[in-house]
């Protein structure tokens, strides 16, 4: 992927464009912009053209090729997201002088929302599709760099030598005490962005400048945290920066910021920038080290600005001929964009070594290697080679049989004459010519049988079988070196001449034979003695000469039909083979397939059966332990058993004697309250002379008998000691925890609440519920004993826990807190 | 101040005082405070002030005798005038008014250029006129004009021999006693001269003439004490790295130590200011960051000499003629300026007086030498120097605040060691310094996360596996010129170089693989092909260089050998635009594509 992207965007004229009675200067046509100089000062009307990745034309909605928003978003934005969910860092730069349209292309109007609001949208979006098995955390830090110094725009206040940018070796480049802001939607984000702006604006006006003096930076931290594809846990961390470059504007004379990023081709007019022109000079060797002014940009974009991250660039402009400059150096700003992408160097010097080397090698291997290093004749030569192998192979199969002929008939040899192959025999013979047939190819010798008759006929049988003839057509005879044709049954000719009766043949006579074959006689001897004789005159001999000729041009090119045909048959032969080899090797390899899947699953079935078998036995051990426990268990349960007999017998022995203890202070009570009747019987007949004392129905052993109870429980509480009144004091508490928690959570609410105070309510808040533990655990052992206290334990946890991790959410979503 | 004129009547001269003063305020204060939807509300004002100036100024000079003694006085009133409607003009964006209101105060002051009173304006307006045209793309006009400013300057220099002195505008129009000092007024116009010339420069290409404009710049910025230290020493240092690296040592040295002296006295200032509030703690901060920047720039002198050196000891051998005579440049035994100066078309004259002669830099000069080294007696105090600057920077750049900082230094230092190496002729004690290399750059790329930091460890990737492969081949040679033989121990010694570099090299390769797969994608950066190729080129070297008796391993090392060289062929041939960057290593690759197969084969078969 190409690393750096570049758009240019045009917007329609503004209202102070139109009331000035602005000109058009750009031009789009696909993805080239061109710029058009109407100056009257440059007395010429010329034009710039620049290539681009994208050149979107938004500068009449009505015209058909309008490039919106929503085509924009697409083409860059959405790049961005996926980039980020893949874990690559992104960054998206906008230039451009103020007004040329950076903001709606960025951020856009509520209603036609613009790249920033349209990129985070689509990634929320994709996090819910997504969330199933992942966890998503975003985080948003806002700064603006401005005369090299670093602001938090999101901070309420900033030192004034700025914040100190830092790269740690393992975590990245990083603005030190830069606040970071947890997100959970996107309106958090606008909203964040829209704080950061105020701020950015403020700022400026203190410093009585425009904000397109400062570039801003507004980062997303993408974390994702699921399962890799190993089934590990794996956490992925990508950023994206939202970079708003600072403007180019003529005005940005006095500050050095930006100036490196930007065209030099125009004087800077004050001296402060005279570092700016040094370094340009001094940057143009490697070797040297250069301290430009423009550092903390650029040194903060270093993780997105090459390495595997995706840049884009979207450069606004204004269409009028009144900005003609200043577009005009905003164009040739990004076209000169992908600059900016750190480069890997690579150090040339042991190169060129490497190559001498290499060469030495080369001449090495060659000398090494010897004559076989013509190179492409070698690999040519082996695969002839190869080729050639087989070749002679199939070829020696195919002539063995003419070899054993050319053996078994001793008299017959072949030679070659210049490209002719010539069969010589030395013996009479006769060379079948298939004058009509043009079709037939090859060539057939038949040998005259010695001193004898060479029966010649389409019969079985014959010495000489063609077919056509008669069965038994005619008869040659040799006999001392004259060889006499006698006709039997078929039409013969000698030399074109038909004949009925024995006549003569000689050297180079043509015999016809029925309507298709023409033979050809030769007597090597006679050839030989007319040779010597000088005999070239004779009718015959210029006949059979030219005749001669034309079999020997017939023989010639039969031998090589033959031959070729051979050729043929073994590069038919050697296809099918080859074939056949293919199909093999591939039903081999099909074969080695299913046996390796075979195994495979023998192996998996294997490793399962293992498996099961381990669980087995770890079963069966699980089982014998469980055995052995439940043994345990059972003697345990018996002697406990007999314990509780025991202690039953104790119980029914202790409730017999309380029993008799009872009955016998019954009866002690009976009595004495009977003594006492008596006594009061006696007293109230005493005092009914003398008046009322003391209280009328309660007696003083009554008194102290209830005194007791009182002063060991308030009056509320004593009541739970009857096991039944739980209610009034722990809904007290329970109610106070309520309020406390109500407490909490509207403070949460309240943006401006302070930490402090939270934190305290959060301690009031885990007093009180420690309080109900307390008492909910002392009211659990007054009535109910230990192992009661776990389930309610864990019910009154929860409700901190989840107050507390709330709390923390809400906490870290305004409040500070460095990486 | 001057006195009155007799040619304009009092009550006219004091309402063009008042109206000048009047121009200067809504200028220089008013117009900063101008809205943003009316910017240039008091530059109008301005310009209708100084218009009526204009024709009160005009009404009287008409009257004048050509004799007259007020005559330049007067005109320099016009000029001054006209110079300030064009700058006015400019700066409301009417360019072709201004042009035309600029040399028509050259005009009217033509005849009185290199007078003391119309000096200021006449340079002022060709200041101006060079930067309009510098903004309308046309330099050489720009040069033209601003080379006028120059020459005038100098004119006057010569003319008045200091006898009398430039009048300011101020006192122009002033018919007080107070006085402004012109010639104040004057070296600063000529020093923006001097500046705007640089970038004219810089913009045509001369960087040797950009660079000595630069340089006086800096001298007069430096006389007329009106500077900020620290931007003042880090513009000296950095204009060193340019004459660093162009064979100006000695005014690289020069320049270094000017930059370090002035951050010596400021220092020296700030220690002096007494409590310690958060301001001064951003100075301190600055200026340590600025002093480290420095250091690393004397750092870089070393660097470059030690590597000058080595690369004139290889062109002086080469060139060692055979009848013995020894070139001129040995003799000599320094490394100047002077070669680009005559290459650039520049009077050598012009580069040899590159001084700050107000500084006393002796002692800060006598540190490092500014010559060659011959030897390693000669090479050794430079690397000890260098190294100390580095040490220095080390102290604010930490890995753990400025780890790419950090790292660059410790590349640096294991540059250092490699250029000393040159200059050692015992084995054993370069494979010590290479290890040394090895030390500090293993340690730079442990410490580094390459999620943050990729294009830095491939640098390191790419650096630890060349200085394997240097150190490999001390070994081998080691190896290779021993009577007895190679030994287990040096064998196994020179597997484990190759092997690390190897490793090394797929390291970087393998950083290149597509996100969540084990392969290269099909097209790659288009800024990393090279690199890219080039690992493969050296990997299909290293992997020959295993020694092993094993037959099995020698064929997978070839066959790892051939598939490098597979990689590189097949990439250029599927993309034109590799080939062009592959263009010396190509052939090669192929001819070992067609022979190592065969040597391949004589393997297997033997």
């Amino acid at each position: 992927m190409a690393s750096v992207k570049v758009a240019v965007r045009v917007r329609p004229f503004n209202q102070r464009e139109l009331d000035m009675g602005a000109k058009a200067v750009i031009r789009m046509d696909g993805k080239k912009t061109r710029i058009v100089n109407l100056s009257k000062t440059a007395g010429d009307v010329g034009f710039k053209d620049f290539t681009f990745d994208h050149s979107y034309w938004s500068f009449e909605p009505s015209d058909p090729d309008f490039a919106t928003q929503e085509q924009v978003f697409e083409e860059l934005g959405t790049e961005v997201v996926a980039s980020a969910f893949e874990g690559y860092n992104a960054c998206l730069f906008a230039y451009g002088q103020t007004g040329s349209g950076k903001t709606f292309t960025m951020t856009g109007p509520p209603d036609d929302p613009g790249l920033i609001p349209r990129i985070c949208e689509a990634m929320f979006g994709k996090m819910q599709e997504e969330q199933e098995d992942k966890n998503y955390r975003v985080d948003v830090s806002y700064l603006e760099i401005y005369n090299e110094k670093v602001r938090d725009l999101l901070a309420s206040s900033n030192p004034s030598g700025g914040l100190r940018v830092r790269e740690h070796p393992r975590q990245g480049p990083y603005v030190s005490d830069l606040s970071h802001h947890l997100v959970t939607c996107y309106d958090h984000v606008a909203q964040l962005m829209e704080r950061g702006n105020r701020a950015r604006c403020t700022a400026a006006t203190n410093m009585n400048d425009t904000s397109s003096r400062s570039h801003a930076i507004f980062t997303l931290t993408f974390r994702q945290a699921g399962l890799g594809a190993e089934g590990l846990p794996c956490e992925t961390t990508s950023k994206v920066h939202l970079v708003d470059l600072a403007g180019s504007e003529r005005a940005d004379a006095t500050g050095a910021t930006g100036q490196r990023l930007k065209e030099g081709a125009h004087i800077n007019k004050s001296l402060v920038t005279l570092g700016s022109v040094i370094s340009a000079l001094a940057e143009k060797r490697v070797g040297s080290f250069v301290p430009y002014r423009d550092a903390v940009l650029t040194w903060l974009l270093k993780d997105s600005l090459g390495g595997n991250s995706k840049t884009i660039m979207v450069a606004a402009i204004s269409p009028a001929d009144c900005n003609y400059s200043e577009t005009l150096s905003t164009l040739r700003y990004a076209n000169r964009a992908k600059n900016i992408v750190n480069q890997p160097t690579v150090n040339e010097d042991p190169n060129v070594r490497l190559i001498r080397e290499l060469r030495e090698e080369i001449y090495k291997l060659r000398g090494l290697l010897g004559e076989e290093t013509q190179p492409k004749v070698l690999a040519e030569l082996q695969q002839k080679e190869a080729k050639e192998k087989s070749l002679t192979a199939e070829w020696a199969e195919k002539w063995r049989e003419t070899q054993a002929i050319l053996r078994e008939q001793q008299a017959l040899g072949l030679r070659k004459a210049g490209r002719g192959v010539v069969l010589d025999s030395d013996r009479p013979h006769l060379v079948a010519i298939d004058q009509d047939d043009r079709l037939s190819t090859g060539v057939t010798l038949y040998h005259l049988n010695r001193n004898g008759d060479t029966v010649i006929g389409a019969a079985e049988g014959s010495d000489i079988v063609l077919p056509g003839l008669e069965p038994h057509h005619c008869i040659v005879t040799l006999k001392d070196g004259i060889a006499v044709l006698t006709p039997k049954n078929g039409y013969c000719s000698v030399d074109g001449l038909a004949t009925e009766t024995s006549s003569r043949i000689s050297q180079g006579s043509l015999i016809g034979l029925g309507r298709a074959h023409v033979l050809r006689y030769n007597d090597p001897a006679e050839a030989a003695q007319l040779r010597k004789e000088g005999r070239v005159m004779s009718r015959s001999s210029l006949f059979g000469g030219s005749t001669s000729d034309l079999n020997l041009n017939v023989e010639e090119r039969e031998l090589e039909t033959e031959r070729r045909r051979l050729a043929r048959e073994y590069e038919e032969r050697k296809r099918q083979l080859d074939e056949e080899r293919r199909r093999l090797e591939e039903r081999q390899r099909e074969a080695e397939e299913q046996l390796r899947l075979r195994e495979e699953k023998l192996e998996e079935q294997r490793r399962r059966i293992e498996n099961k078998k381990e669980e087995e036995l770890e079963k069966r051990e699980e089982l014998q332990e469980l055995e052995k426990r439940v043994v345990e268990r059972l003697a345990t349960l018996q002697e406990r058993q007999k314990r509780v007999a025991e202690l039953d017998a104790q119980l029914e022995a202790a409730r017999e004697e309380v029993e008799t203890a009872r009955l016998a202070l019954k009866e002690r009570t009976e009595a004495e309250l009977q003594a006492m009747h008596k006594r009061r019987a006696s007293l109230s007949l005493a005092l009914n002379g003398r008046g009322r004392l003391g209280p009328p129905s309660s007696d003083d052993s009554f008194h102290t008998a209830t005194d007791q109870p009182q002063t060991l429980w308030p009056p509320d509480s004593a009541l739970s000691d009857s096991g039944l009144g739980l209610a009034s004091p722990g809904e007290a508490l329970a109610r106070k925890v309520a309020q406390q928690k109500e407490k909490i959570l509207t403070a949460l609410e309240d943006e401006n609440c302070d930490k402090e105070a939270l934190n305290d309510h959060i301690a009031h808040l885990q007093e009180l519920q420690r309080e109900q533990i307390r008492l909910e655990t002392k009211m659990n052992g007054n009535f109910k004993g230990g192992p009661a206290r776990r389930p309610l334990e864990a019910e009154v946890d929860e409700p901190p826990i989840t107050v507390r991790a709330n709390a923390f959410r809400r906490h870290s979503a305004f409040e500070l807190s460095s990486p | 101040m001057e006195s009155p004129l007799k040619n304009i009547p009092m009550d006219v001269q004091l309402e063009l005082q008042d109206k000048f003063e009047k121009v200067s305020k809504l200028l220089n204060e008013e117009s900063k405070l101008d809205p943003p939807n009316n910017p240039y509300r008091s530059k109008y004002k301005a310009q209708t002030i100084l218009n009526e100036m204009k024709t009160l100024i005009t009404y009287h000079m008409d009257d004048l005798a050509s004799d007259d003694a007020e005559r330049p006085r007067i005109h320099a009133m016009l000029g001054s005038v006209l110079l300030n409607l064009g700058v006015t003009s400019l700066d409301v964006e009417e360019l072709s008014t201004g042009e035309e209101q600029l040399n028509n105060c050259i005009d009217t002051m033509e005849e009185f250029r290199l007078h003391p009173l119309c000096i200021i304006f006449v340079l002022n307006a060709l200041n101006q006129l060079g930067i309009l045209w510098s903004e309308r793309d046309d330099p050489k006009r720009s040069l033209e004009l601003l080379g006028l400013a120059e020459q005038t300057y100098k004119d006057f220099k010569a003319d008045q021999q200091g006898a009398s002195k430039a009048v300011s505008p101020y006192d122009l129009f002033s018919t007080s006693d107070k006085k402004d000092d012109g010639e104040e007024n004057l070296e600063k116009t000529h020093t923006l001269t001097l500046y705007y010339l640089a970038q004219v420069y810089g913009t045509l290409g001369h960087t040797l003439k950009s660079a000595l404009y630069c340089h006086n710049t800096l001298r007069r910025q430096l006389e007329s004490k009106e500077f900020d230290p620290i931007d003042w020493a880090l513009n000296s240092a950095t204009l060193s790295q340019f004459f660093a690296t162009h064979n100006g040592f000695k005014e690289a040295r020069h320049h270094l130590a000017a930059a370090q002296l002035i951050l010596d006295r400021h220092k020296e200032t700030l220690d002096q200011q007494e409590e310690s509030t958060e301001e001064k703690d951003a100075k301190l901060e600055r200026l340590n960051h600025r002093s480290a920047d420095v250091s690393r720039c004397w750092a870089k002198y070393g660097l470059n000499l030690l590597q000058m050196s080595q690369s004139r000891l290889v062109r002086l051998s080469n060139e060692d003629a055979p009848d013995g005579r020894i070139p001129p440049c040995v003799e000599d035994g320094s490394l100047t300026l002077r070669n680009l100066a005559v290459s650039s078309l520049i009077s050598p004259d012009e580069v040899e007086n590159l001084t700050f002669p107000s500084l006393e830099l002796d002692v800060l000069e006598t540190c490092v030498t500014d010559k060659p080294a011959n030897v390693f007696e000669e090479a050794r105090p430079i690397f000890l120097n260098a190294k100390d600057w580095l040490d220095k920077a080390k102290q604010y750049y930490t890995m753990e605040n400025h780890a790419s900082d950090a790292v660059e230094i410790m590349q640096d230092t294991s540059r250092l060691y490699q250029s000393l190496i040159f200059f050692e002729d015992d084995e054993d004690r370069q494979s010590k310094m290479h290890k040394r290399r090895i030390d500090i750059l293993e340690e730079a790329l442990g410490q580094l996360n390459p999620q943050f930091y990729l294009p830095i460890c491939r640098q390191l990737w790419f650096e630890l596996a060349e200085t394997y492969t240097e150190m490999f081949e001390i070994k081998r040679q080691k190896m290779r010129s021993s009577d007895e033989g190679p030994t287990p121990h040096s064998l196994h010694k020179i597997n484990q170089l190759v092997a690390k570099g190897v490793q090394h090299l797929n390291n970087f390769i393998q950083s290149l693989y597509a996100k969540g797969t084990k392969s290269l994608p099909e097209v790659i950066q288009e800024e990393l092909v090279r690199p890219l190729l080039l690992a493969f080129f050296y990997l299909g070297k290293l992997y020959r260089e295993f020694i092993v008796p094993d037959r099995e391993v020698q064929l997978r090392n070839l066959n790892n050998s051939i598939d490098a060289y597979k990689f590189i062929v097949t990439y250029c041939d599927k993309h034109e635009s590799a080939k062009n960057l592959m263009s010396a290593e190509l052939g090669i690759c192929r001819e070992m594509l067609e022979l190592l197969p065969l040597k391949l084969r004589r393997l297997s078969e033997a």
